[in-house]
């Protein structure tokens, strides 16, 4: 099986990376929507991104990624009857899960086990993939062209974070919080607005219009592909340094101290660019904690909030289609009026 | 006459001589994807059917190795059988699931033929990419997780023009260009066997300069939506072309057989004035191939030491500027025959239309609840489980004994047959299409086409909630032309509003022509066309492009009348200072709703069509 390509080995993309990075840091800041040219390494670095998350803890056997202390209901692993000895805990690595274009609902929602149906006439529940991404990743790529049918199935189950499924004789709620990260080319049509809003943070990416860091791309592409294993050794390192990057600054994010003075100035950044809303000013504070984590540092600054403020802040923009400058200038020009440009 | 003679003959000539070069083209295609496989993705034929096309299609299969794979699908397969899944028919014979593999799985190390490509949709498409990207197909039915799945694609597009080509996803994955169309049958001669088949394992180490290098990173990004993947397949093809010419670093004469392949345009050598003129350079060639390709490329291959290293540089320098002009020429031609780059992304739109016609057969995903269907609806339907057992249970009695006699001895608790499934059916709320077609000729054109591009941009931006699309006709000059693909993309609306030119005369009967196509075209993809026609008064060009009032008058009151009696709804709004009698006629003709707008402002034009689209739904 051939190795995913190392996260750190991806040339350029920093805003992209960061994103990607901030969201492994606070789950709860509502995903990341890449969108931008083909062959960007979109997919690439989500990939590259499994390998560096810290490992969860599961019991065996579980297919709904339960917290050992806190089970769904419906898990029948991780609720045993009484007296008995429930199944001892592993690690696991954090999953991303692919949902691919063209899968059903009974895929991802989870359905009516088949297998049990027909041989003992029992009533069990599959669990489908929003289980299976459960406390990890799920990573739709394309998403704009998401069929609308299963546009309506996330929306829901990424804002509550409890997928319930009512079909075929089954009623199941079990929950389902995943970082919800979306990639796609706007030219071949635009997101839905409503899901659009459900993502926490929102980056382009282009190709590197620098020859150097084209060639760079190429050669790192081409030693990957002679030898995956001395590649992927020699960025070993690097990507190590992320991952205790990653784990030091999750340590951190409890005890994160954000001043009050800050918090005024991300309500006036919304307010001044005409956020509906309150996810804008949410989403903005919770990444801006974690760009400070990430950093290692306790105390939150102003040049945080500046830094996540473009990704945080794009797409939330009302869009008047007669105006002709970009949402991210927009968002500059903003942050400059207000003095903290 | 003896003049007439000679230049036919030259056409002739070049024809004969474009056949052979396109086809030796194609011969040296299929030996790099012998070589290279699945590190160049595959190869885009445009082609459509023809003896050529199989001779091609066969001698691919012959090279690739007859002990392989070579799986031929159609654009309407289901995401299940490109995945694979649950085997309902098996599993509900046995007793327990029954998965079957699916075709991505079964091509493994072998060639996937996507036959009409054109018409793959996006979604399958994305499917195919994934899988070629990361090597692995994941089963739809849970339990079989993840196959593994890494194939070559070899996508036949029937594709007529530019406007009909395959999914930009897969465009962008596959490295190699073959245009077929141009060759004859009596140029089709397969090449003797080589014994000596090259292995990937010499072309990888063939060394790349950093000029060369640079030279591609430029060329590539000098396209629109600059991709990494064509630069990485035109090193790859660069460094396979070396290996198979037996050299151990890719020259000058490499890379531009690489960019001819990958990018479907020859660049020039700058030495090609005086080569040509030397016929003894091109008869010492060992390789005929390269020689129909590269015939100006002798000279760096006959006299290596005369060049310094300054002068490989200046030249790759100049090689570069000429290339850049060419890919430019290229877009501007927006000739996608080689192209294989995100351009095609702008043609997206009308390319997945054709796609869509099938979906609007097939039936909604959501909505409404129709009712029950005996045969599915959209493939890949799950069959209600209620309604079918309702529908068996009447004959469970009757079916008793053959289930006895059919099944070893068991009995079955039900039995149910292929016939007995039925399927939920939704209706959907359906679609419309704007169609604006616009004046852009006379002195007022500049200022209508503004507000016209406004109007259109607000519909975007609260069409998507409805599936609204919007497209524009801008007529001018002689001829009509297709500004705005029917769309519902904002980014690219405005990319394509941004370049309109306005002035000249009016050929309104070829606008009226051109509108009434499109709106056939979107009917057929399931929206419900609205024609909005801006205009202030009578074409002066006929269909023919001739200046001639009275020929124009005639052809626009014929399409008026077809698009009146194909009962597509339309709205004639007269941007005149004052009024024209000329317009009321028009519509009046035309069926459309006749509506002044002296001073049409983006605001209102935007309000009138909506009401319109709105209406257009019931």
């Amino acid at each position: 099986m051939s190795k995913p390509f190392p996260f750190s080995a991806i040339v350029g993309q920093d805003e992209m990376k960061r994103a990607l990075l901030l969201a492994a840091v606070d789950p709860s800041l509502g995903g990341v929507l890449v969108f931008g040219d083909r062959g960007t390494g979109k997919s690439t670095a989500v990939r590259g991104l499994a390998e560096l998350l810290p490992k969860i803890e599961v019991r065996k056997g579980c297919r709904f990624n339960c917290e050992p202390d806190k089970p769904a209901a419906c898990c029948p692993v991780c609720n045993v009857g009484k007296g008995l000895k429930l199944p001892e805990k592993t690690q696991m690595v954090t999953p991303i899960v692919d949902l691919p274009l063209g899968t059903t609902e009974d895929r991802v929602c989870g359905a009516l086990d088949l297998e049990k149906a027909l041989l003992s006439g029992e009533k069990a529940f599959e669990p489908g993939l929003l289980a299976k991404a459960h406390r990890g990743f799920l990573y739709i790529d394309e998403v704009n062209l998401l069929e609308d049918h299963m546009v309506d199935l996330l929306l829901d189950v990424a804002a509550s974070g409890v997928n319930v499924v009512e079909r075929e004789g089954l009623s199941i709620r079990h929950p389902a919080r995943f970082v919800l990260v979306g990639s796609g080319n706007p030219e071949e049509g635009d997101l839905r607005p409503q899901l659009l809003d459900r993502f926490g943070l929102s980056v382009e990416v282009g190709s590197p219009k620098d020859i150097g860091e084209r060639v760079e791309v190429l050669r790192r592409r081409d030693a990957f592909e002679r030898d995956q294993d001395a590649f992927v050794e020699q960025w070993k390192k690097r990507d190590a340094g992320i991952r205790s990057r990653i784990n030091a600054a999750k340590r951190l994010m409890p005890t994160m101290e954000m001043p009050d003075n800050l918090l005024e100035k991300i309500s006036r950044i919304c307010l001044h660019l005409g956020i509906d809303g309150l996810r804008g000013e949410l989403t903005l504070m919770r990444s801006a904690r974690a760009s400070a984590a990430l950093g290692g540092r306790r105390k939150i600054t102003l040049e945080d909030i500046v830094s996540v403020a473009s990704m945080a802040l794009r797409h939330r923009l009302r869009r008047d289609p007669l105006e002709e400058a970009g949402s991210t200038v927009r968002i500059e020009k903003a942050l400059g009026e207000l003095g903290h440009g | 006459m003896a003049d007439a003679l000679s230049k036919h003959d030259e056409d002739m000539e070049a024809l004969i001589l474009r056949s052979q070069t396109a086809w030796d083209k194609a011969l040296l295609s299929a030996k790099i994807l012998a070589v290279a496989g699945s590190r160049i993705g595959g190869i885009h034929l445009r082609c459509r059917a023809s003896p050529v096309r199989n001779a091609f299609l066969s001698h691919l299969q012959h090279l690739s190795g007859m002990e392989k794979k070579w799986i031929r699908i159609n654009p309407q397969i289901s995401s299940s059988r490109l995945c694979g899944g649950l085997d309902i028919s098996a599993t509900a014979k046995a007793g327990y699931p029954v998965c079957e593999n699916g075709v991505l799985h079964q091509v493994n190390e072998g060639t996937l033929v996507i036959a009409l490509a054109e018409k793959l949709e996006a979604s399958t498409a994305a499917i195919i990419s994934r899988s070629m990207d990361t090597g692995q197909c994941a089963n739809m039915y849970a339990g079989a997780g993840t196959q593994p799945a890494r194939f070559t694609v070899i996508a036949i597009d029937e594709g007529l023009d530019s406007s009909e080509t395959i999914p930009p996803a897969l465009n962008d994955r596959l490295g190699l260009v073959v245009d077929l169309n141009e060759v004859a049958w009596h140029h089709t001669a397969i090449p003797p066997e080589e014994p000596n088949i090259t292995h990937w394992s010499m072309c990888e180490d063939a060394e790349v300069s950093p000029q060369t290098l640079e030279l591609f990173a430029t060329l590539t990004g000098a396209f629109p939506g600059n991709s990494m993947r064509a630069l990485l397949h035109l090193v790859t093809v660069a460094k396979t072309v070396a290996a198979l010419d037996g050299k151990k670093t890719v020259e000058a004469s490499h890379a531009a057989t690489a960019i001819a392949l990958c990018l479907g345009f020859l660049p020039q050598l700058i030495e090609q004035a005086e080569e040509n003129n030397d016929p003894a350079s091109k008869s010492s060639s060992d390789d005929p191939v390269q020689d129909s390709l590269q015939p100006q490329s002798e000279k760096d291959r006959q006299e290596p030491d005369k060049r310094g290293p300054d002068d490989e540089d200046s030249k790759n320098q100049l090689d570069l500027q000429q290339l850049l002009d060419m890919a430019v020429e290229k877009q501007k031609a927006s000739d996608l025959s080689g192209l294989n780059m995100a351009t095609a992304a702008t043609t997206r739109d009308s390319r997945a239309s054709s796609g869509k016609s099938g979906m609007a057969k097939s039936g909604a995903r959501r909505g409404r609840p129709l009712g029950m269907v005996n045969i599915p609806p959209y493939p890949d339907a799950r069959p209600d489980i209620a309604a079918t057992i309702r529908t068996a249970a009447p004959w469970q009695n009757l079916r008793k004994n053959k289930a006895v006699v059919a099944d070893t001895g068991t009995t079955r608790r039900l039995s149910i047959f292929t016939s007995d499934f039925r399927y939920k059916r939704y209706k959907h709320a359906t679609r419309s299409a704007a169609i604006f077609v616009v004046d852009a000729s006379g002195s007022t054109a500049l200022e209508r086409l503004g507000e016209t591009k406004g109007a259109i941009e607000l519909l975007l931006a609260n069409c998507y909630i409805r599936r609204d699309e919007v497209s524009l006709i801008t007529f001018r000059d002689v001829a009509a032309e297709i500004t705005l693909e029917p769309t519902r993309s904002l980014v690219r609306a405005k990319r394509a509003l941004s370049e309109m030119a306005g002035g000249g005369p009016t050929p309104l009967a070829s606008a009226m022509k051109l509108a009434f196509q499109t709106a056939l075209n979107v009917r057929r993809k399931g929206y419900t066309p609205v024609i909005v026609l801006l205009t202030d008064g009578s074409g002066n060009i006929d269909l023919g492009g001739q200046p001639n009032r009275k020929t124009a008058a005639q052809d626009t009151d014929i399409l008026a009348r077809q698009i009146s009696m194909a009962g597509i709804k339309s709205i004639c709004i007269d941007v005149a200072r004052r009024p024209r009698q000329a317009v009321v006629e028009l519509a009046n003709t035309m069926g459309a709703e006749y509506c002044a707008l002296p001073n049409a402002n983006a605001t209102n034009m935007s309000q009138l069509v909506n009401r319109h689209m709105e209406n257009s739904k019931t």
